[in-house]
């Protein structure tokens, strides 16, 4: 049994990992940090987790911490979390890191995308961005490990393979994304934007230009092909509470034929539990639809091609807060801790929902 | 060829059955084709041929 606490327990991604840790068998929780429900019963705040554990929150106190757990979510706002992890990361525990703060590699960009100077850059150089299906290797032998962003996980996974095979030649400065997002992405805490009058029934596009998810898209596609990559992303608010569905746009000369695109993913994934193709020839439910995940950690995969124009078009889909924060993240404890990576997470998807 | 064939859309191996006879048609897992099974040559073995499929319309 690994000994694990959740810091930022009282949010959404926070209250993710509870349910998936609750019921994982390998996993004793020890803590659930928040400050203002200090003393609290987890389930006041998680009703879904009532009848589940009788673990109250604490206050987060890092020192305390590194004599009780071995492992440490940090669900934390960027910025905040910068400041928590670096006090367990230094008293020797595993970290796994859930917001922004140690994602991308390059200190320099920090100020560019987040404003704020990165005081850590040695604990960077130390930190592995986990997405297992690209990197399962590297993830194994870490003891510190982020999980990408929602958006980001559930673009890559689409775009990856098609980067990674160069025999496809996709356009490698021109890849869009457009992403379209359920409201428990912007977490629990409301705010007008957020107020069912508001966010109810919108197609919302909150940052059609200049995302911040785009330069861990970037890092990740670059280090796969080897070579610069750009990526333009939009993204969008609309009207579901879990999921994400990304359609992202990549332009071929001359197009390819799909079982070329078929093979570039099968390469890739043939051997990732977590990742299904979905480009099915009958039915209503031929591509990957958020709908179709929610409550899983699968991310569905599929694509298809417009040969007028030699656009390849790349659909995934996810629970933003499943394969897009807590499942990556508890799949990615499994790794390090040498078991299998589905352990703990098999739960088929709810349908209907 | 042998008990499986490769789904000429995904690649996916597609079992053909011990007992299949020439006309009869078998669906890829992986991706939904149908495929119509002929004869390849006078040993018996058969081959895929894409079925005929209905475009179903499910756009609004
Ligand atoms: N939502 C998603 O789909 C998603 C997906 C991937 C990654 N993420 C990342 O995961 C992290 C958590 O997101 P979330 O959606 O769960 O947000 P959330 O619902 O707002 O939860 C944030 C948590 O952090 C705590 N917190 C807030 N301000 C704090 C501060 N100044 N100091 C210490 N603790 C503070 C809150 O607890 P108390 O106020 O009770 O202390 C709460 O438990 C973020 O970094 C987010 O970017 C989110
Ligand atoms: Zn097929």
């Amino acid at each position: 049994m690994v000994r694990v606490a959740v810091l930022g327990a009282s949010g959404y991604i926070g209250g993710e990992l509870l349910r998936l840790l609750l019921q994982h068998p390998e996993a004793e929780l020890v803590a659930a940090t928040s400050r203002t429900h200090a003393g609290e019963y987890v389930f006041r705040v998680h009703p879904n987790l009532r009848g589940t554990t009788e673990l109250k929150f604490s206050s987060f106190d890092g020192g305390g911490l590194a004599g009780s757990a071995d492992l440490a979510f940090a669900a934390l706002p960027h910025g905040e979390s910068v400041k928590a992890v670096p006090q367990l990361a230094d008293a020797g525990l595993k970290v796994i890191d859930l917001s922004a703060d140690f994602r991308l590699s390059d200190s320099r960009m920090y100020p560019v995308w987040y404003g704020y100077d990165h005081p850590r850059p040695d604990l960077l150089e130390k930190f592995v961005l986990s997405i297992p299906e690209i990197n399962r290797d590297k993830v194994k032998g870490a003891s510190l490990v982020s999980s990408p962003g929602c958006t980001a996980i559930t673009a890559i996974l689409a775009l990856a393979p098609l980067l990674k095979d160069k025999s496809l030649g996709v356009d490698r400065d021109h890849i869009v994304v457009d992403a379209k997002v359920g409201s428990s992405g912007a977490g629990g805490k409301p705010s007008l934007s957020t107020h069912f009058s508001e966010r109810f029934n919108v197609v919302r596009p909150y940052k059609p230009a200049g995302h911040r998810h785009s330069a861990e898209i970037e890092q990740v596609l670059a280090s796969l092909s080897g070579e610069r990559v750009a990526v333009s992303m939009s993204a969008h608010a609309v009207n579901m509470v879990r999921g994400i569905l990304s359609t992202s746009h990549l332009f071929v000369s001359p197009p390819p034929k799909p079982i070329d695109v078929w093979k570039a993913y099968r390469a890739m994934y043939s051997g990732s539990y977590f990742v299904r193709m979905v480009r099915d020839k009958q039915g209503p439910f031929r591509l990957p639809d958020p709908k179709l995940v929610i409550g899983s950690n699968f991310c569905d995969v599929g694509f298809e091609i417009e040969e007028r124009t030699g656009r390849l078009v790349a659909l995934s889909a996810t629970d933003n807060l499943v394969k897009g924060a807590a499942g990556n993240a508890v799949q990615s404890m499994n790794l390090m801790l040498g078991l299998d990576e589905k352990t703990g997470l098999t739960m088929a998807p709810l349908h209907p929902v | 060829m042998s008990a499986t064939a490769n789904c000429l859309e995904c690649d996916a191996p597609v079992p053909v059955p011990q007992d299949a006879i020439k006309g009869e048609i078998v669906t890829c897992k992986e991706c939904g084709t149908a495929f119509e099974l002929a004869l390849a040559g006078s040993d018996g073995a058969f081959t895929l041929l894409l079925a005929e499929q209905e475009e179903e319309d499910w756009g609004e």
